[in-house]
């Protein structure tokens, strides 16, 4: 038998029920927080991690988000606007990164919240990566769990989108390697240690003709048996909770993690480098759900 | 607080050879599983002392505890860890507590649960443990009566828990 | 900031008879920092941090204490079994090492 969140048992039902209801002010905000049963990324861990992944170190957070939500900034909060807990907002962060007029170019959460403050409450910009940041973009995408990411692929975004998909299959750094090698050409292996996921939406559909591109051995044998998915998304499930880092991350951070690991350039959170990578990470996890903060090894 | 819970360790014997000699018998082999290889004598001192400290003096019989946990670790800074004692928990005949060491951190002693009869259907506890390296897992449960079992797991662990 | 220290959830399942023996899952908000950490930066030892005291109490009895040391990891988990002979409240109580004392309860209703 498991212990189950409270909600758990109506989290179907409102899901549909958020689609329909969003504009109705008569409807309380029912926060869903990470749902590991919604998660294909967690096939490739061990049973004892996903049994972890049930109640795992973020559980509660997202109240800390909403805290910082509802926080009184110089006499307003993000509430004042949005709603109260930012129930204006449910749906908003499917479509992040998201093409913006002024800019010309498009935007993360991140940098929509840091306007906000700075444009609308004469408040500082938030630091990057730095916990309030975090915790508030964490909160902002999770009023979207439960929907499909639907990130705008064509129009003005279709540059971004393919200029993100040459950053992705361009060789770099003093590995000489691209993101696809690791993510793609050695999906569903281990590299130092660390399973490789398909950033994809593609899920248990190809399955087998992923796995037919392995080279035969155990490895192989083992995630048949254990009907492994490949393409288990990337944006609907970020921010995420990684245990190696103890804290609440975003995408931002995984990809200079990325960048990093191959000895190549690091940019600036929320550089266009990044904001490119993530509208095309996005663009191929498009129709998953959003499932915030996912949790990670 | 109740009785049971208020009822210190015994110390008696803190450099006793018993004691000692409960824990390396785990690593030689004997009643029970050995499945690890030995720790360095300096640092297998200091484990007999933490589990004599926490335990109580005697001899750990390997049984009937079971420890469920990676046999890779993703992480060792979250490892899962769940020690299951197959042993009754009524008012007479039960598991008084439920020691966890890591064998090979630098501090061995992780966690000790101390259980209450009656309130306490089943001697089954969970949490989630740093661990430094690939090492042994050492469950030891006291029984009312002071006796003491044992379960040992062998945990692998590529990526480390006590690094910056 | 989002250390969020003195914090914890509580799960049980929901539907219990009377009599029932059910699992309590907790999950408290700490650095749990052994001592042994380096910052990075600084080069300077983090100090030792950690929660090395845990009570619960359910209708106002001690049902179990948790002695940990630093090895138990950062946000802390832990899990036990609960003999449910009536409705009231668990409440967990955690002391750690700079003496701090933090406690969350909540209600066991029972069917
Ligand atoms: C004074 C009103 C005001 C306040 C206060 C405010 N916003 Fe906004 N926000 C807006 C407006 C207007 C927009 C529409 C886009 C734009 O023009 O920037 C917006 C857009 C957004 C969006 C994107 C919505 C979408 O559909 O793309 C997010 C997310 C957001 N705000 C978050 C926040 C957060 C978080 C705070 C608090 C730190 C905040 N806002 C405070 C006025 C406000
Ligand atoms: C040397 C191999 C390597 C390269 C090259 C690499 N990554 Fe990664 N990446 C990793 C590892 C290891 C992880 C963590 C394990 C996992 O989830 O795949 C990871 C994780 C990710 C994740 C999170 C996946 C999830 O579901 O949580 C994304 C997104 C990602 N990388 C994108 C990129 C992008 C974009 C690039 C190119 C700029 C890139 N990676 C290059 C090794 C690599």
């Amino acid at each position: 038998m498991k212990t189950r969140r409270s909600n758990v048992l109506l989290q179907g039902v409102l899901g549909l029920a958020a689609l329909a209801f969003v504009a109705s002010p008569a409807m309380a905000l029912d926060l869903k927080g990470y749902d590991a049963n919604k998660d294909p990324g967690l096939y490739k861990y061990s049973e004892n991690f996903r049994g972890m992944a049930e109640f795992p170190p973020s559980d509660g957070m997202l109240e800390d988000g909403k805290a910082l939500f509802n926080k009184d900034r110089s006499g307003q909060s993000c509430a004042t606007c949005h709603g109260e807990d930012g129930e204006k907002l449910v749906g908003a962060s499917t479509h992040y990164p998201k093409y913006d007029e002024k800019l010309g170019k498009p935007k993360l959460i991140q940098h929509q919240i840091n306007s906000c403050l700075t444009e609308r409450m004469g408040q500082e910009a938030l630091k990057w990566e730095k916990g309030e940041q975090v915790m508030l973009t964490t909160y902002v995408k999770a009023l979207s769990n439960g929907m499909p990411l639907s990130i705008q692929t064509d129009g003005p975004m279709a540059k971004f989108i393919e200029l993100g998909k040459k950053a992705y299959d361009e060789r770099i750094g003093h590995f000489d390697i691209a993101c696809k090698h690791c993510h793609n050409t050695a999906a569903g292996t281990n590299i130092r240690a660390e399973y490789m996921s398909a950033p994809d939406n593609t899920g248990y559909a190809n399955l087998e003709a992923v796995v037919a591109k392995l080279p035969a051995n155990p490895e192989r044998e083992r995630r048949l048996a254990a009907g492994a998915a490949i393409g288990s998304g990337s944006v609907d499930h970020w921010p995420i909770y990684r245990t190696k880092w103890g804290k609440l991350a975003t995408m931002q951070r995984r990809l200079r993690t990325c960048n990093k690991n191959v000895r190549a350039v690091v940019h600036d959170y929320g550089s266009d480098y990044y904001v490119n990578l993530e509208a095309y990470l996005g663009s191929i996890s498009n129709g998953m759900e959003m499932n915030v903060p996912g949790f990670r090894p | 607080m109740s009785n049971v819970m208020d009822k210190p360790v015994s110390r008696r014997g803190l450099f006793s050879t018993v004691g000692r000699l409960g824990v390396t018998a785990a690593l030689a082999g004997g009643v029970m599983s050995p499945t690890g290889v030995a720790v360095a004598s300096g640092h297998e001192e200091k484990l007999n002392k933490s589990v004599e400290r926490y335990m109580g003096a005697g001899e750990v019989t390997y049984e009937k505890v079971t420890i469920d946990a990676p046999i890779i670790a993703e992480n060792g800074r979250v490892v899962p860890v769940k020690v299951t004692v197959d042993h009754p928990m009524t008012d007479d005949d039960f598991i008084e507590s439920v020691g966890i060491f890591v064998d090979k951190n630098p501090i061995p002693f992780a966690a000790r649960f101390r259980l209450k009869p009656g309130q306490a259907g089943k001697a089954v506890v969970a949490t989630r443990l740093k661990i430094g390296k690939s090492s042994n897992l050492r469950a030891i449960a006291r029984t009312n009566n002071g006796k003491l079992l044992g379960g040992l797991r062998e945990i692998k662990v590529t990526i480390g828990g006590c690094g910056g | 900031m989002s250390s969020g220290i003195g914090k914890a959830k509580i799960r049980i399942p929901r539907s219990i008879q009377a009599g029932d023996t059910v699992e309590v899952k907790a999950l408290i908000r700490h650095p749990m920092e052994t001592g042994l950490r380096k910052n990075k930066k600084t080069k300077e030892k983090i100090p030792a941090h950690y929660i090395d005291e845990v009570t619960v109490e359910f209708r106002n009895e001690t049902v179990l204490v948790a002695d940990w040391g630093a090895a138990v990891a950062k946000d802390p988990f832990f899990s036990f079994f609960l003999q449910v002979d009536g409705p009231g409240v668990l409440k967990i109580t955690w002391k750690d090492n700079k003496g701090e004392v933090y406690s969350k309860t909540t209600e066991v209703t029972v069917k």
